[in-house]
Parts: C-alpha cells; structure tokens; sequence
C-alpha cells in the first residue's frame, strides 16, 4: 500500500471538493487539541489560520473555534481565539464553543450558537477525510454547511510514509463513518 | 518516485541476503516456506490490530456508556499501537510454532 497511489486515489474519491462561497460564519472544527507547552498541535494551527486566511479573505463576517479542553491544558477553542485575535481579527468576529467533544457534538453546539445570529450557511473548516462526515452532521443540526477542507493531501504525498499516514487517516474517517451510520447520527 | 528508491534498496537488500545466505542448491521450498511465513505473519499482524482497535473502541464506548467520563477514540490513533501488534503477532507466531515443533 505504502509502494503504490492507492490511498491517494482512495482519498481523492472520497474527499469532498472545496466549496468557498460566502457565508454567514467560518466554522473551524477541533483538531488535535493543545499541547503540553499550550501551543495548538499542527493539525489545529493548520485549519486555524486556513479558517482566519477565509475570514480576511472576506467569505464571512464571524469566525467559529471549537476545541474542549484536555487534561490541565487550556481548551483548543480560547487558545485558537487568542491566536486569531493577535493575527488581527477583532474580538467581536470571534465565537468560541469548548464544550463539544465530538463531531456531533460540535454540530449540535454550533447549530445552537450561530442560529439564534441568523447564520445558517457555513463554511466548515475540517480535514479532507472528514468534510463527508462533518457535513452530513452539521446538516442534520439544521445548518447548510459549505466544505472547506484545511488540507488536501491526497495529490501531494507520494511518499511510502505519507501514504501510510494517509491511509491510516482514511481507515479512521472510514471507522469512524460506519460507527456514525450504525449509531444512528447520520 | 521515493516509493521507487526505497523498493530498489529493499529488493537490492534482499537479493545480497539470498546470495550470501542461498549456498547450496535445493534451498527454493526453504525459501517457498519463508515466503509463507511472512505472510502467515503479516496476517496475524493485520489480525492482532484489528482485535486491538476493535477491543479498545469497545472499551471507550463502554466507559463513556458507563460513566460520565470521556474518552477520546483517538487514542488509538497511535502509531505504538501498530508496533505493539508485531510484537503481540509475534508471539503468537511463535507460540503456534513452537507448539507444532516436536521437542528435541
């Protein structure tokens, strides 16, 4: 698997395309959570500038974070908002959500947050794997979520490494879509 | 283009180990039979993951089920994980063998 582009042709298949129109917010979902210094993991970073690059590129006049704390490390979401805030994204753009999680969770909760603003139409800032899953989600919970996947690797590893990594990925957004569908939530 | 490199290191690698180590002739059901080991180990590897991630998925799901504490399911997305199943494949390989070898 690691010798040949399978995973990447799988991950092309099953990835959703970017859809960057405008909308009411940019929802950038958690990824990893904060490490033990109380910096953000690579992941999170990642869809957290992709979802502030979004807000000065004029998609959305507010800004969604989401992140639960984890162990005695600060919650993903407060220390995404305090990243966004010193890059120059004004506090009142910024909505913070640290309680969610779970995808569903986050879904439901940001449903609940952005509604009462009259935001329907979203931007859902997430991996590539999981824009499926996370768009069906944020469907059910009455938003109408727009994909902005925060990477697509599956054209740019072509590594042994990188595709193991990139299969792995798949075998979990996979996992995790099955587990989704049985339980109900999809 | 790297997945090239790295499957011409292996396959140089592989074929200086055959040479050095494939002194007589007669020696191709050895090596049919190492052949049939590895995959018979790679399969308990593959076998000994999925029982781990299926074991401990259903351990979490448990607990949050149970209790009011919440664990992540990715934790298992860690690469410990894969490594620990050789070891545990390894083992039963062994084991399964050693119970087919007669005693000297």
């Amino acid at each position: 698997m690691a010798y040949t582009p399978v995973p990447n042709l799988v991950d092309r298949a099953f990835s959703l395309p970017a859809q960057l129109e405008p909308a009411g917010a940019i929802v950038v979902l958690a990824a990893g959570g904060v490490r033990g210094d109380g910096t953000l993991s690579n992941t999170s970073l990642r869809r957290t500038l992709y979802g502030i690059d979004l807000y000065r590129r004029g998609l959305a006049p507010v800004l969604a974070l989401s992140g639960p704390p984890r162990g005695r490390a600060p919650a993903e979401g407060d220390v995404r908002s305090a990243l966004a805030r010193e890059i120059g994204v004004p506090a009142g753009a910024i909505l913070v959500e640290t309680t969610a999680r779970t995808t569903r969770e986050e879904a439901e909760r940001m449903s609940t947050m952005l509604r009462p603003h009259g935001i329907r139409r979203v931007l859902l800032v997430v991996d590539a794997e999981g824009a499926r899953r996370a768009t069906r989600l944020f469907q059910r919970s009455g938003l109408e979520p727009l994909p902005a996947p925060a990477e697509d690797v599956s054209g740019l590893d072509d590594s042994p490494e990188g595709r193991l990594d990139l299969a792995r990925r798949l075998a979990i957004e996979l996992f995790a879509l099955a587990y989704y569908r049985a339980a109900g939530y999809l | 283009m790297y997945a090239g490199f790295i499957v011409a290191v292996l396959a140089v690698s592989s074929v200086l180990v055959w040479a050095f180590t494939a002194r007589r002739r007669g020696d191709e059901a050895r090596w049919r039979a190492t052949g049939l080991a590895l995959c018979e180990f790679a399969g308990l590897w593959a076998l000994a993951l999925i029982v781990d991630v299926v074991v401990g998925v259903a351990v979490i799901l448990s607990v949050r089920a149970a209790t009011s504490f919440f664990i992540s399911v990715y934790v298992l997305n860690d690469v410990s994980l894969a490594i620990a199943s050789a070891l545990q494949a390894f083992v039963l390989y062994w084991r399964r063998h050693s119970a087919l070898t007669p005693a000297a």
